[in-house]
C-alpha cells in the first residue's frame, strides 16, 4: 500500500471505525507498522477514542429508583449523562417497555423505548434533555399499553 | 516527521542489544501491536500473550540470524511475526476448545484493556474538544464509540453519510494531537 493512497482513502479513520475489509486491514497494518506518519495517525486515533470513552464513562451518574418509593426521589444532574434503573414488580412479565417522562416544567413529555430485564428497566439519559423540577415517569408494556410502574423524580441540576 | 523509522543501523543496534534501541523498539511497537491485536482477540490476557510472544520471536530472529533481510521494512517484519503468532494462537485455541463452542475465548469482565491508552492530559484534551463540538457531532461520536451503535444506523438518525463520520474523526484527531505535549504525541526516533 502506498502512503499517499492510505491518506487519500482515509484508511486511518476507516481502520478506527472498523470499516476495512480483512484484506484491507491486513494491507494497512503492513503499511502502518513501517510508516511513521500512518502509525502516528492510528495511535492518535486509538488514544482519542480510548480517552473519549473514559471521559464519557466518568460522566455517568448512576441511580436506582425502587418501585413504590415514598415521595419523589431526587436525581442530581451533575454530569453529562446519568443512568437510571427503575425497579419493576418482580412478577412483571413485560419485555418491551415504553417510558414516558412528564415534566412539571414542560408540557411536552419525553418518550423512550426500552427493554426490561432482571426485574428492572435501565436507561442511560442525557442530562441536557431533562429540565429541572418534578418529573413523573410512567412505564408501560409496549405491546398492551398496560401501565407497569410509576415513579416520581425531582430533577436537580447542580453545576 | 519522517515516513521511514527503520534502517540497517537501527536493526544492527537492536541485534547487538543496545539498551536505548531496545527500549524504543518495545515502546514503539507495544501500542501498535495492542491496536492490531485488540481487534482480533477478546481477552486482554490473550492480547498480552501474543504481544509478548511476538517480541520474543523478533529478538530470537535478530539474535540467531544476525538481523533481517530488509531492515528498511523492519516494521512490516514485526507485523508479519505478530500475524504468524496470532494464527498459531487461533490454531492452538481451536485444538483445545470443544467443537461445540462458538468462540475461542471469553471477553474479560471488569477489565478495560484500553486503560494503558488513557491518562489525565489526554482526557482533559478530549473534554475540551467535546465542549467545542456541535451537539450533533458529540452525539454521533458518543453513539458510535460509547454506545457502539451500528454506523449505518447513526448515519440514518443524523442524516449524514459515512464520509461525514471519517471527516469528523479526522478533525477531532487533528485537534487532539495539536494540544498534547510532545511526549504524548509520537515516539521519537532513537
Amino acid at each position: 500500500m502506498e502512503h499517499q493512497s492510505a491518506v487519500e482513502l482515509r484508511f486511518a479513520e476507516r481502520h478506527l471505525l472498523g470499516e476495512l475489509s480483512p484484506d484491507e486491514t491486513a494491507s494497512f497494518e503492513a503499511h502502518f507498522f513501517d510508516c511513521a506518519l500512518c502509525a502516528d495517525e492510528v495511535r492518535q486515533g486509538a488514544h482519542l477514542v480510548a480517552n473519549f470513552k473514559a471521559v464519557l464513562r466518568e460522566a455517568i451518574h448512576e441511580q436506582t429508583i425502587p418501585l413504590g418509593a415514598c415521595g419523589p426521589t431526587e436525581v442530581r444532574l451533575t454530569e453529562r449523562f446519568f443512568d437510571l434503573t427503575l425497579a419493576l414488580d418482580p412478577l412483571e412479565t413485560a419485555r418491551r417497555v415504553s417510558c414516558e417522562f412528564h415534566f412539571a416544567a414542560s408540557p411536552a413529555p419525553l418518550l423512550m423505548a426500552a427493554f426490561a430485564s432482571d426485574g428492572s428497566v435501565r436507561l442511560r439519559l442525557p442530562a441536557d434533555c431533562f429540565p429541572p423540577g418534578a418529573c413523573t415517569v410512567v412505564l408501560r408494556d409496549e405491546d398492551s399499553q398496560r401501565e407497569i410502574g410509576q415513579f416520581q423524580l425531582l430533577l436537580a441540576k447542580l453545576i | 516527521m519522517e515516513y521511514q523509522l527503520f534502517n540497517g543501523e537501527y536493526v544492527r543496534r537492536l541485534t547487538a542489544g543496545d539498551l536505548e534501541t531496545e527500549r524504543h523498539f518495545v515502546a514503539y511497537f507495544s501500542e501498535l501491536l495492542f491496536i492490531k491485536l485488540r481487534r482480533a482477540l477478546l481477552s486482554h490476557q490473550a492480547v498480552e500473550d501474543v504481544r509478548q510472544e511476538t517480541f520474543l520471536r523478533v529478538f530470537s530472529v535478530l539474535r540467531n540470524k544476525g538481523g533481517v533481510e530488509h531492515p528498511e521494512k523492519f516494521g512490516a517484519f514485526v507485523n508479519g511475526v505478530c500475524s504468524n503468532v496470532l494464527a498459531e494462537y487461533y490454531r492452538s485455541s481451536s485444538r483445545h476448545t470443544p467443537a461445540h463452542h462458538q468462540t475461542l475465548e471469553t471477553p474479560d469482565v471488569g477489565i478495560d484493556p484500553e486503560t494503558g491508552l488513557v491518562n489525565e492530559e489526554r482526557k482533559h484534551k478530549v473534554r475540551v474538544i467535546l465542549e467545542s463540538l456541535p451537539q450533533k457531532d458529540r452525539q454521533i461520536l458518543r453513539l458510535i464509540f460509547f454506545e457502539e451503535l451500528e454506523k449505518d444506523e447513526v448515519c440514518r438518525i443524523y442524516r449524514v453519510d459515512r464520509d461525514y463520520l471519517r471527516v469528523l474523526l479526522h478533525r477531532a484527531k487533528k485537534r487532539f494531537r495539536a494540544g498534547l505535549s510532545r511526549s504524548q504525541v509520537a515516539t521519537a526516533k532513537p
